[in-house]
Formats: C-alpha cells, sequence, structure tokens
C-alpha cells in the first residue's frame, strides 16, 4: 500500500495522522515535520516561551531545525534530528515504561511552569535516544490556559499508569496488554483486574478505580451544562500525585527463566570469556554500524559490538530484559536498546489500517544478526523449521554470527528431558545443510570446553 | 474558559482531576513549603 499523501503531495507518515497541528512526512529517505496552519500559535508559543531550549536541554524533546522555506499549504517545514530505531511500550521493559511516564510528567511540569502545557500523553510519542527517554512530538506543547484541566490526564493514566500497575501487581507480562489496546489499557478493566490491596494505594485508587468509574458515570450521561475548573496548584497537585504513585510502582522479585541466565549457564568463566573473544573478534570484522542481537539476555554480547551506532539487544525474557536496561542505566551506555520480543510472535503490524505501528522487522534493519545460544530453543523448544530461522535472520541482515548448540549440550539437554526427540535434522549437518540454503558459511569455530560451534556466515546474493 | 461537554469518558477525567485536584493540591502546596523550608535551613548550615 502506498503512503498517503498530503494536499501538496507529501508523502505522509503512517502513524501522523490524528493531529491537526502537523504531520510527519517521508523524504529522501529522512523525516521532515510540517506545522499546519493550525498548529502555528502553538509552535511559536513553544518556541518564544523558552520551553523548547529547555526540553532539549534536558534532552526531553527531539531536537530540530526550520528549513527556510514555507510549506505550501502550512506554517513551517521542520527537520527533527533523525530517531535511530523506533521502538513500542510492549516491547519496553518495566524501567523503561515507569522512566518514559516520569519523563512525561517531567516535561509536563516544565511546560506548566512556561505557561503551557502537553496536549496529549502518548506513549508512542517518547522513544529510547541514547538510553533515555524522549519525546519526538514537537507539536504535543500548546499554551496553558488558567483554570483548565490537563486534557492529556486519562491518556496517560491509559498510557502509562495502568500497564504499569498492572505489571507491578500482578504480572510483569501484563505490558502486553498495550499490544491490545492501541490507545492505553482502559481503566475500569485495569480496575478490575488490580488486586484489591494494590487499591489501598491512594494514587492507584484515585487515578485507575475512582478513574474508571468517572468515565463509566459519564460516558453515556447527557450534557449538564456544568464546567469545571481546575487551578494550576491543583493541577500540579495531581501531576505530584501521579509521579509519586508512578515512582512508587516497584517489580516483585521474581525469578523468570533466563532472569539470572549468565549465573546459571555450563559455562566455565575460561570458556565464558573465550566465547567473548571469539564473538568480538568476528563481530570486529563484520564492522557493523547496527545489530541485531536475538536472544541477548542481559546483553553481555550486544556490548561487544561498542563500535556499532546502535544494539538492538532483544530477549523474550522480561527480567533479562529489565536487567540488561539497568545496565544501559548504570554504565550511561548511549548505543544500546534493550528491547522485549518473542521471536515466535514477535510484534506485529498494528494500529489503524494495521500500518500505524510497523511489526519489528520492517523496523529492525541492521548489518548484522547475532544469535548465540538461540537456536536450540527455536528448533527444539518451539518446532521452527532451520531453514525458517534463517530466512527470517536474513531479512533483518546481510551477516550472522550464531551459534549451533547441539543436542548433547546440557542446555539443549534440559529441552528435550519433557519431551520425545523427534529432532532428526537437528546435527551439525543438518544445521549447516539448512543454512546454507540461505547464507554462505565465511568461519567456523568451536566454542571452548564444549560442543558448541560458532558461525559467521553472509547472506547469499548478499 | 473552555466549557466541556460531558458526553464521554474524557468528561469523567476532567471532572475526576477537579476533585483529585482539590484533595491532593491543598497537599503538594505543603510538601512544598516543608521542602523549601528544609532546602533554607541546609542552606544555611553550609
Amino acid at each position: 500500500m502506498a503512503l498517503r499523501k498530503s494536499k501538496t503531495n507529501l508523502a505522509i507518515d503512517p502513524a501522523s495522522f490524528r493531529d491537526n497541528f502537523g504531520f510527519v512526512y517521508h523524504e529522501a529517505g529522512g523525516f521532515l515535520r510540517q506545522v499546519n496552519d493550525a498548529g502555528k500559535t502553538a509552535y511559536d508559543a513553544l518556541m518564544t516561551s523558552g520551553l523548547y531550549d529547555e526540553l532539549t536541554k534536558q534532552g526531553l524533546l527531539v531536537k530540530h531545525t526550520e528549513l527556510p522555506a514555507k510549506p505550501a499549504d502550512g506554517y513551517k517545514t521542520l527537520r527533527p534530528e533523525l530517531i535511530n530505531f523506533i521502538s513500542y511500550p510492549y516491547e519496553w521493559s518495566f524501567s523503561q515504561f515507569k522512566d518514559a511516564a516520569l519523563a512525561t510528567l517531567q516535561m509536563q511540569k516544565l511546560a506548566l511552569a512556561k505557561t503551557m502545557t502537553l496536549r496529549d500523553a502518548s506513549a508512542y510519542n517518547i522513544q529510547f535516544v541514547s538510553g533515555k527517554p524522549q519525546m519526538i512530538d514537537t507539536l504535543s506543547f500548546e499554551p496553558y490556559k488558567p483554570g483548565e484541566p490537563w486534557q492529556a490526564y486519562r491518556q496517560f493514566c491509559q498510557h502509562f499508569l495502568a500497564p504499569l500497575a498492572l505489571a507491578a501487581h500482578i504480572d510483569v507480562d501484563l505490558t502486553q496488554l498495550m499490544r491490545v489496546y492501541i490507545d492505553g489499557v482502559p481503566l475500569a478493566l485495569a480496575g478490575k483486574l488490580l488486586p484489591g490491596r494494590s487499591l489501598f494505594n491512594p494514587g492507584l485508587y484515585m487515578h485507575i478505580k475512582l478513574h474508571g468509574r468517572f468515565q463509566d458515570r459519564y460516558s453515556e450521561g447527557k450534557p449538564t451544562g456544568q464546567t469545571k475548573t481546575v487551578s494550576q496548584t491543583q493541577l500540579l497537585g495531581v501531576i505530584d500525585s501521579l509521579e509519586r504513585t508512578v515512582k512508587g510502582l516497584q517489580l516483585p522479585k521474581t525469578k523468570t527463566e533466563w532472569g539470572d541466565y549468565y549465573n546459571n549457564t555450563n559455562y566455565s568463566p575460561d570458556a565464558f570469556a573465550a566465547k567473548q573473544g571469539q564473538v568480538k573478534s568476528l563481530i570486529d570484522s563484520v564492522k557493523p554500524r547496527r545489530v541485531i542481537d536475538l536472544g541477548a539476555n542481559n546483553g553481555a554480547f550486544s556490548r561487544l559490538a561498542q563500535n556499532a551506532e546502535l544494539v538492538i539487544s532483544a530477549d523474550i525474557d522480561p527480567m533479562a530484559v529489565e536487567h540488561n536496561y539497568r545496565l544501559v542505566k548504570k554504565n550511561g551506555e548511549t548505543n544500546l536498546l534493550p528491547l522485549l520480543i518473542d521471536l515466535t510472535n514477535p510484534s506485529p503490524d498494528l494500529g489503524w489500517a494495521n500500518r500505524e505501528r510497523p511489526r519489528f522487522d520492517q523496523r529492525a534493519k541492521g548489518d548484522l544478526v547475532l544469535a548465540l545460544a538461540l537456536i536450540h530453543h527455536l528448533a527444539i523448544g518451539n518446532n521452527l523449521p532451520l531453514e525458517a530461522a534463517a530466512e527470517y535472520f536474513a531479512e533483518l541482515a546481510p551477516n550472522l554470527i550464531i551459534e549451533f548448540v547441539p543436542k548433547a549440550d546440557s542446555q539443549a539437554q534440559r529441552l528435550l528431558a519433557a519431551r520425545e526427540d523427534i529432532f532428526n535434522n537437528y546435527t551439525q549437518a543438518g544445521f549447516e545443510t539448512a543454512f546454507s540454503k540461505t547464507y554462505k558459511i565465511i568461519k567456523q569455530q568451536p566454542v571452548k570446553d564444549s560442543k558448541r560451534i560458532i558461525y559467521l556466515m553472509r547472506k547469499l546474493g548478499g | 474558559m473552555r466549557h466541556f461537554a460531558y458526553l464521554d469518558p474524557a468528561a469523567g477525567s476532567i471532572i475526576l482531576q477537579a476533585v483529585i485536584g482539590a484533595v491532593v493540591g491543598a497537599g503538594y502546596v505543603v510538601r512544598r513549603r516543608v521542602r523549601s523550608v528544609i532546602d533554607g535551613f541546609k542552606k544555611k548550615q553550609d
């Protein structure tokens, strides 16, 4: 399907159609943002109030430059700094989600200090840039009118507070509800799901349970003719209450399958160090700009690609991704993006016409895929044909570093312990035959103190 | 001042903000005062 065109034939991004203040469009491999005449007042206020300078200084808002030429049917054209990867809330760890929520509230507080306000609080407006959350929608700010409530309050609660509360109080996997509810988790639903004890938390009770009830109560009534005003102090009180509620949400100490993987492997410390050396040398031989590490766990091997511009460090385990993100924050790493991705069911195309939020493999294009200690989970754990795995990896990048884990390995034995071994082709020869349909094997090296083999492969014709 | 017609879920959100704002707004002011007194005291000690 071709991109929708503006009146002046600009190719509008499929995620940019709701806002009458402007839109994002594709041009020459990059993105530009048009400010419509309707967005003139808000944009000028953002720039002249000092809010833009403050937010960009703190790294909370994407920087842009104004193009000199006025658009044919709008006010201004902006060239935002390029975001190197667009991720979505259902791909974030708990702490990423929480930091995105706190960044949104911080922006609203800074905005109010400059007599501005955030007019939406969509989690999709936040991206992780150089390891930190950043707002990418420059047109989300408008002048604050005294007495006016925060129009984005409901959206904030649905996009951030409800999924975080469900993750903290029921199960960390419940952030995945954002996949189902594209405009955030309905508050009435969140209120029903949250356990009774969680509602002793006044913030959760007010902003979720009571909020859901108020929404129900006023959703079908007749206009009452009433108006409500909220003073700025009251508004700051609401923001402060939201902030304290979000800050108070913590993940329970749960043990997940892979959350502690590297303390529980079948490698000796020497073998682990040797494997890291091997992988680093193979990565360096490819000199990748963008790396996609699949099954990255806490990112121990992702970090070997330190010269890459971007390393997408993806794993199925929410606690492993959480650990990875905490390391990114602790070390101040700017090129590593931990993401929660189930390779057997990666993020699909979602939203309006299934084009608003593109699927993972459409966004994740790189120079090198790392697939270490992964193939046995796909082939034995999920009955995935080896050829299918090779084809999928090849869609992401032309180079592949992959570790073959034979059946004799204790980790593969764990997978086979409770099931019949129907995987006759899962041998080194079978693996090489299957992958040779898509790749040329460039190098292969045994991993020290194990029967595993690491391969460097290049896509045929790539 | 904008006038809001209470016809959709957003209307409930707006009314609730006024209610919550009235409850937590005063607490927010008190906390800010206390914080500024503590900060002032710390500055004096420095």
